[in-house]
């Protein structure tokens, strides 16, 4: 049974999380601020961390730079609307995946279930990702949809391949525009945007409705994984 | 004004008639008495005080009778004068001549400053006009430095006391700002002009009048070059200029002040207009909430599987409307913010309205929400998440006004002046009247909850980007269309 610690102020969000977690067969810890989240990690396992961003003790961006120094648990973010930034700067800062309140419980546990399932997978993947229709062979850089081979430029083949190493996980525009361009160009989103229009546009069979290559509006992108 | 010979020419020319005269008695000589020759010298007299200022015209005075005795009174060739009655028409030639002389010196100079007035009026007129068309005290300033500038064909400057106790200034490049501020600090002080033609400073290269009213201090200055030293009726027309800035100024900050009181008002009614109806907007699904979740906690087993399937839907969709009712709030409470920045980026229009389709679709299950993207659109900056709201507040209306089985057409291209979104119902269309007044902040068409809002919200978003947003009746339906501005791209992409 997987082990989560949930660290949330508000009491009604905190219980509704927990009971659909154990509910789902996990095992979940509430925490109701970051002193208490730290104690929580020092003395217990735990194989999935959920925080709020509104914490009362610590900005919930400090408290993941903190744990991620130490531990590579998966982190999932909680975030209000009126937390956009933040929310990104938490990305940023090392959380895996984030959802932004309200939201439903099954939204809740497909996240959770997704990043326990990453977390479990071994660190070298497989060679082969297969996503419904999309095939990708990592060692020939090789993709193809619906059976037909797709050619990509270097750069969007490059961008893809960043997506494709951890399907399901959100990557920041940030993350992506170092990752494939450098660091010096972290600010140029229009290259991202023009990019991943091409990409989709060779991928998707309707762009405007991905069925892949999905769109986090105002953060990032992810591929999906199922 | 008639122009006049210069004074030396003036002179010749006075002397100038009196041998003309002359040449014309030599001529009569012979016909007429000495009464009759002593005529024409009077008539040349005349048409010197006409013709030419005072003094030229005692000059030809004198040259007429000088001449008159020398040539044709006897004896002649002498300037001696033998018998009372030819010393009598000298001395009224002379006398009349003098007299008549002066009369129309004196009606010219009347109407020389007749005329005078009326280019000054003229020129209080024309500033007053030029002052009255601004709209702002700074223009107004502005303005009125250029107009004097111009008008007085000399630099000049108008400075303004601030609030805070600074002095700021319009027009004469300066190369000595201490010195032009502490003369008019000086006349404010003082409340008098200063400089040329002043009983102050009148060493300085300038002149300084203040303006002292309750709604505006300051002053104006005008600079003068060398010896220009102008007089005394110069100096009154240019305090009379200096008043006219004063006041209307004055007049302007009074305005200004009324209006924004007027604003201030306007938004206070608008806000409390606004939290009146989104209270009652908040109550609706609120009710509905309540109501639904205490059915189920006190009948639930008395319900059917579907009806109590049904009812937590509910509870659901109402969360829904009161989410995107609370982010419409917080987004029109910072677009109502007076110095907004927007998080502009490069967005993709695919994926904005992408993100708002999606939120639709788990709002309205069931409803057709169909995207026409055209293909290769280019990227536009923008807030996404506002942009996203905007959209799926117009989804969110077409939907609620479609009726029976809702389908709505989200459409994007690009237009002449960059990228446009489409977003189409099949209802009963727009009320008849004005389709514009629908995007005032709590115009509602029909009884749906929060439109009102939303469409508001729209409005402010798609200004806020520099867009315009019109609605349209269809046949069937209605057509709500946004239009944005193409951002210039920072370089060229080629296809990589």
């Amino acid at each position: 049974m997987a082990e989560v610690l949930v660290v949330e102020d508000d009491s009604s969000i905190s219980q509704f999380v927990c009971a659909s977690l154990s509910a789902a067969g996990m095992r979940p810890r509430a925490a109701h601020d970051a002193a208490q989240a730290q104690r929580e990690l020092a003395t217990g396992p735990c194989e999935l961390l959920i925080v709020d961003l509104g914490l009362p003790d610590m900005d919930g961006v400090e408290l993941i730079g903190l744990v991620r120094q130490r531990l590579s648990t998966p982190i999932l973010v909680l975030s209000a609307r009126t937390q956009e930034a933040q929310k990104i700067a938490a990305l940023d800062a090392g959380a895996d995946d984030y959802l932004t309140k309200p939201f439903g419980v099954g939204e809740l546990l497909a996240r959770v279930r997704a990043m326990l399932r990453r977390a479990a997978t071994p660190p070298q993947p497989a060679p082969v990702l297969r996503v419904a229709d999309l095939v990708y062979e990592r060692e020939s850089r090789q993709v193809s949809v619906r059976g037909r081979t797709v050619h990509l430029t270097p750069l969007e083949l490059e961008l893809f391949d960043r997506l494709a190493a951890s399907p399901g996980k959100v990557l920041t525009h940030r993350q992506l525009l170092a990752q494939v361009w450098g660091s010096e160009h972290v600010d140029q989103l229009h290259y991202l945007r023009i990019y991943m229009g091409h990409l989709r546009a060779k991928i998707e069979e309707d762009p405007a409705d991905p069925r892949y290559l999905l769109t986090e509006l105002g953060v990032g992108y992810r591929l999906a994984d199922e | 004004m008639r122009s006049r010979p210069r004074p030396k020419l003036a002179y010749l020319e006075a002397m100038g008639a009196a041998a003309l005269a002359t040449l014309a008695c030599f001529a009569l000589d012979g016909y007429m008495s000495v009464a009759g020759l002593t005529m024409v010298y009077l008539v040349a007299s005349v048409a010197c005080a006409f013709r030419l200022g005072r003094l030229p015209a005692v000059v030809a005075a004198v040259s007429c009778v000088s001449a008159l005795n020398y040539f044709f009174i006897p004896p002649r060739h002498t300037f001696r004068v033998e018998g009372a009655e030819y010393w009598w028409i000298l001395a009224v030639l002379l006398a009349l001549s003098l007299v008549l002389n002066n009369l129309v010196a004196h009606l010219r100079e009347r109407q020389d400053r007749a005329e005078q007035g009326e280019l000054r009026a003229a020129q209080l007129h024309e500033l007053s006009e030029a002052l009255a068309a601004c709209e702002s005290i700074e223009a107004m300033a502005r303005r009125a430095a250029d107009w004097l500038c111009a008008s007085l064909g000399k630099p000049a400057a108008v400075f303004l006391l601030m609030d805070d106790g600074r002095l700021q200034h319009w027009g004469v490049p300066e190369t000595e700002p201490g010195f032009h501020e502490a003369s008019v600090r000086w006349s404010l002080e003082h409340g008098r002009p200063l400089g040329r033609g002043c009983d102050d400073w009148r060493d300085l290269p300038l002149w300084c009048a203040p303006f002292a009213r309750r709604g505006a201090k300051g002053a104006v200055q005008v600079l003068l070059a060398g010896r220009d030293s102008p007089d005394g009726e110069t100096l009154q027309h240019w305090m009379a200029l200096a008043g006219q800035v004063g006041l209307r100024i004055e007049r302007e900050r009074a305005a200004s002040a009324a209006r924004s009181a007027q604003e201030s008002a306007r938004a206070e009614a608008a806000r409390n207009t606004l939290l009146a109806s989104l209270s009652h907007d908040l109550r609706t699904p609120l009710a509905g909430i309540e109501g639904t979740a205490s059915t189920l906690r006190a009948q639930s087993e008395s319900l059917a599987p579907s009806q109590r399937e049904r009812l937590l839907s509910n509870i659901e969709n109402e969360a829904r409307d009161l989410t995107l009712m609370a982010d419409n709030i917080l987004q029109m409470a910072r677009l109502s913010q007076p110095h907004l920045q927007l998080r502009m980026e490069w967005e993709s229009v695919e994926e904005v309205l992408g993100a708002a389709a999606a939120r639709m679709r788990r709002r309205w299950d069931g409803t057709r929400i169909q995207l026409r993207v055209a293909p290769g659109l280019p990227p536009v900056k923008a807030e996404a998440s506002l942009l996203a709201q905007a959209i799926a507040n117009l989804v969110d209306n077409a939907v609620r006004h479609s009726g029976g089985e809702p389908l709505v057409i989200v459409t994007a291209g690009r237009s002449r002046e960059g990228v446009f979104v489409a977003v189409r119902d099949h209802g009963q269309g727009l009320p008849e009247t004005d389709a514009d007044a629908i995007f005032d902040r709590y115009a509602k068409a029909g009884k749906s909850a929060g439109a009102g809002l939303g469409l508001a919200i729209c409005k402010l978003v798609v200004q806020a980007h520099g867009g315009r947003i019109a609605a349209r009746r269809c046949e069937p339906g209605s057509e709500f269309r946004i239009d944005l501005p193409a951002a210039q791209l920072p370089q060229e992409l080629e296809r990589g």
